[in-house]
């Protein structure tokens, strides 16, 4: 197996005031510059020395939105002058702001970096803020994706942060005021774990001497401890049924894990490990599939996610059914009780042929090669290290994890047609 | 066949597109065959032994992509899997050539529990339109344009014939006219001789055929203004106007730019005006579908200010088509559209699409040579577009305030 890297020539440096820096020469078309800051929406309590602090729920995507306000001016309309492309996303661990072009590609940086140490939060610009975020929030909430997954966290989470979703809800953010928004900024805008990675057919010496001489307005960088969350080990409900006004039924099936282990590595591989497990199962190779298929109780496959916060691992999978009520009884008896049919050494050889196949594809999208790369490298590992993960993981490591599914741990929505 | 050699991805996507002339009679097969095929094979006979292969292809996917563009309905299946000499297996070039050619080529009577299972699949994706809620908004805007014509209908064909259809009219479908269709062949990737010439054996499926024009939809009538509501907690404003530009006209990249100022991205008129100024919505955008002669606006906005949206883009649009833009909007549009060209370069996903337009237009131009042409385009091209602009329908979908869930 080979791998085209382009990594291995960056050029890596860390300033003082903390921002961690890599230069990658790419001959590419554009230029994508990339910009992490350590906070994202689980992140509900850190330390700084010995104070404690806690997070609005919503408030590092509120963050998000409020950076591109300067004194004097809308910093998006600054980079469309500049002729480059800007945005921001907000994650469950971190808030990402790129800039894209071809032209004025330095100018740009330096100017990203200007906006990020320039806070403007006005208690007018905060609430006109929240009625733009508020649509967002309005607009996700229309999707039938984000209501399965909402109440499943609700069946499934004591209290854990995941619980508010990236945006927060439309009564979290009305709580949020511009101290919150000043406080947030100071501990995590000057994070000793920011990080600059610039991809793309630039002068790398040019791009270090301008980084390393600009006149940073962040001298020395806070160094916030995230407090990790004690989510007990129980669910909420087991099965709920929701009449809702949709026209295809839906079963939604989520299963919660606590994963006694902090290190990243570690938590990388069980997640990985549960999507084996579950796509040997549950998947398209699966006898169940078929069968189900067969049987006229799934409409189509089931759409499987694993998401691994804070030692919480939650797994999810829907999939459109005439009768809801039957498929359920075949999947809880099939997780708990079908792996013999499933388990074989070679679907397993094979499901992990196709990992390594959809991960090395899945870095020839440049923006996402570079947003993963940044991902693990705040993980303590690279794109390498993933995959030697993925290559390591067994048969045995799948019915391991197997062994710790419990029908306590496992919860179920109906989403069923109003008439 | 045509070769489209990279050398930066460690992907390789080989596209069939197969294309004939529009007739609604014919959507329905054309979907269920769409699902039929990519189903199975003569080597795999069910979806379970083909998913089991297309694992050990070190993940093989296919996805297909059914549409109707100007004259022509169009399948496109594209086959993505990684590099075979960069996974150090150059054999798996042999299974992956036999898959392609059982999925399409001589096909035995399809197998009836894999009809069943697509026409189940087509009913409830039919039925499940309404669960999504902005797809649907915009198909019922195309159904309230374009009507009984084509381009108003929906690609799946009606529940009705879903209901009526059968196995062996599905096939004869197959074998009478989608074996007949004019079929292109495109390879992205960096692959060396022997791998091309593998794939050249697909060279003698090609065919060309000639597609008469598809009957002309007039436009020209009074402006529809269409109401309707759903449960949900946005509402959706479109405002579709008549821009007659096609994509071998030579103001086609001028009325590119007016989508782009109007609200193709985050400094636009209409981004600007709602969420902005007003604070009333989070997702704006504008789509011009030259082929259909229709620029499309979009607003998500928030229930109660939906009126006062809906008047706010009228004026906008209007004081736009009088005034036009100035020269320095211009430039900043030009320079986000010439982002957008060279970004779609670095993406492999959108090299075939790219050539494939070229090709089925005949244009020959190549995506860089649309960085000129931008560079081109002056205020008068752009007030000559502009007031071409004729509004056509607004269509709203309106929330509900009381709607919780």
């Amino acid at each position: 197996m080979k791998f085209k890297n382009i990594f291995d020539q960056a050029l890596k440096f860390k300033l003082p005031n903390g921002l961690y820096v890599e230069l990658i020469y790419a001959p590419t078309h554009q230029t994508y510059v990339q910009y992490d800051i350590p906070l994202g929406s689980i992140h509900s309590r850190y330390k700084i020395d010995d104070t404690i602090y806690e997070l609005k729920p919503g408030i590092a995507h509120f963050l998000e939105h409020m950076m591109y306000m300067m004194p004097d001016h809308d910093a998006f309309e600054h980079f469309h002058q500049l002729g480059v492309v800007a945005n921001a996303m907000t994650t469950y661990r971190q808030t990402t702001y790129d800039i894209i072009g071809h032209q004025h590609m330095l100018e740009a940086t330096l100017y990203l970096i200007d906006m990020l140490e320039t806070p403007v939060f006005t208690n007018k610009r905060v609430q006109q803020e929240r009625a733009i975020i508020q649509e967002e929030i309005a607009m996700y909430d229309d999707e039938l994706d984000t209501i399965m997954q909402k109440k499943m966290f609700d069946q499934l989470l004591i209290h854990h942060p995941l619980k508010s979703q990236i945006t927060g809800h439309k009564k979290d953010i009305a709580k949020i005021k511009k101290e919150d928004l000043n406080v947030a900024y100071d501990h995590f805008y000057r994070a000793d774990n920011r990080q600059l990675l610039i991809m793309g057919p630039i002068d790398v010496e040019a791009f270090e001497k301008a980084l390393k001489s600009y006149a940073y307005k962040i001298k020395s960088p806070t160094k916030p401890m995230m407090m990790p969350h004690h989510e007990p080990l129980m669910i909420k409900q087991s099965e709920v049924f929701y009449h809702i006004p949709i026209e295809v039924s839906v079963l939604n099936v989520g299963l919660k894990l606590n994963i006694d282990n902090i290190n990243e590595s570690h938590l990388f591989k069980t997640e990985v490990t549960m999507l084996f497990l579950m796509r040997l199962l549950f998947g398209t190779t699966s006898n169940f599939h078929d069968q189900m298929i067969q049987n006229n109780l799934m409409i189509d496959g089931f759409n499987l996610n694993v998401t691994l916060e804070d030692q919480t691992l939650i797994f999810m999978m829907d999939v459109e059914s005439n009768d809801t009520i039957s498929l359920k009884k075949h999947v809880e008896q099939h997780m708990l009780y079908g792996f013999e049919n499933e388990m074989d050494a070679s679907t397993f050889s094979d499901l992990k042929k196709a990992y390594i196949g959809h991960f090395m594809m899945a870095l020839d999208d440049i923006e996402n090669r570079l947003f993963i790369y940044g991902k693990y490298r705040q993980y303590n590992f690279s794109l390498f290290d993933a995959y030697n993960i993925l290559e390591s993981i067994t048969l045995k490591d799948v019915l391991e994890l197997k062994a710790h599914i419990k029908p306590q741990l496992i919860s179920y929505s109906h989403f069923i047609t109003k008439d | 066949m045509i070769f489209l050699p990279t050398k930066q991805y460690q992907a390789v996507h080989i596209s069939f597109y197969f294309i004939d002339k529009i007739e609604t009679d014919a959507f329905l097969y054309r979907f269920l065959l769409a699902r039929i095929l990519t189903s199975y094979t003569q080597s795999y006979m069910s979806k379970q032994s083909l998913s089991k292969k297309l694992n050990a292809l070190y993940g093989m996917f296919i996805t297909n992509h059914i549409f109707i563009l100007k004259d022509y309905h169009i399948m496109r299946f594209n086959f993505v899997f990684p590099n075979p000499n960069l996974v150090g297996s150059p054999e798996i070039m042999d299974d992956i050539i036999n898959i392609i050619k059982e999925m399409f080529f001589d096909r035995p009577l399809f197998k009836e529990d894999i009809f069943e299972e697509a026409r189940r699949y087509t009913i409830a994706h039919i039925q499940s339109k309404k669960d999504h809620k902005l797809s649907y908004a915009k198909d019922r805007l195309m159904h309230h344009m374009f009507l009984n014509h084509p381009y108003g209908m929906p690609i799946t064909g009606s529940l009705e014939e879903v209901y009526q259809v059968t196995l062996t009219e599905t096939y004869d479908y197959y074998q009478k006219y989608f074996l007949n269709n004019q079929l292109q062949i495109y390879v992205c990737g960096e692959l060396d001789d022997d791998l091309k010439n593998k794939l050249s054996i697909f060279e003698s499926y090609e065919k060309t055929i000639k597609i008469p024009p598809l009957e002309h939809y007039n436009m020209h009538r009074k402006i529809q203004t269409i109401d309707e509501h759903m449960n949900m907690h946005q509402t959706y404003i479109f405002l579709a106007y008549h821009l007659p530009v096609k994509r071998d006209d030579k103001r086609y990249v001028a009325a590119l730019l007016a989508h782009t100022l109007i609200a193709g991205y985050p400094e636009s008129l209409m981004y600007k005006t709602l969420r902005e100024t007003y604070f009333m919505a989070y997702d704006v955008d504008s789509t011009f579908e030259y082929d259909k002669s229709v620029l499309i606006l979009y607003a998500g906005v928030n229930i109660e200010s939906a009126s006062k949206a809906y008047h706010l883009m009228i004026e906008t649009m209007n004081n736009f088509i009088f005034d036009g833009p100035s020269i320095t909007s211009l430039n900043q549009a030009k320079d986000y559209l010439k982002n957008e060209i060279l970004s779609s370069l670095d993406f492999q996903d959108s090299i075939i699409p790219q050539r494939f337009i070229a090709d089925l237009f005949q244009l020959n131009d190549v995506p860089t040579d649309l960085i000129d042409q931008i560079n081109a385009v002056t205020l008068e091209d752009m007030l000559e577009v502009i007031s071409m602009l004729k509004l056509d329908t607004t269509y709203v979908l309106n929330g509900d305030t009381t709607y919780e869930i």
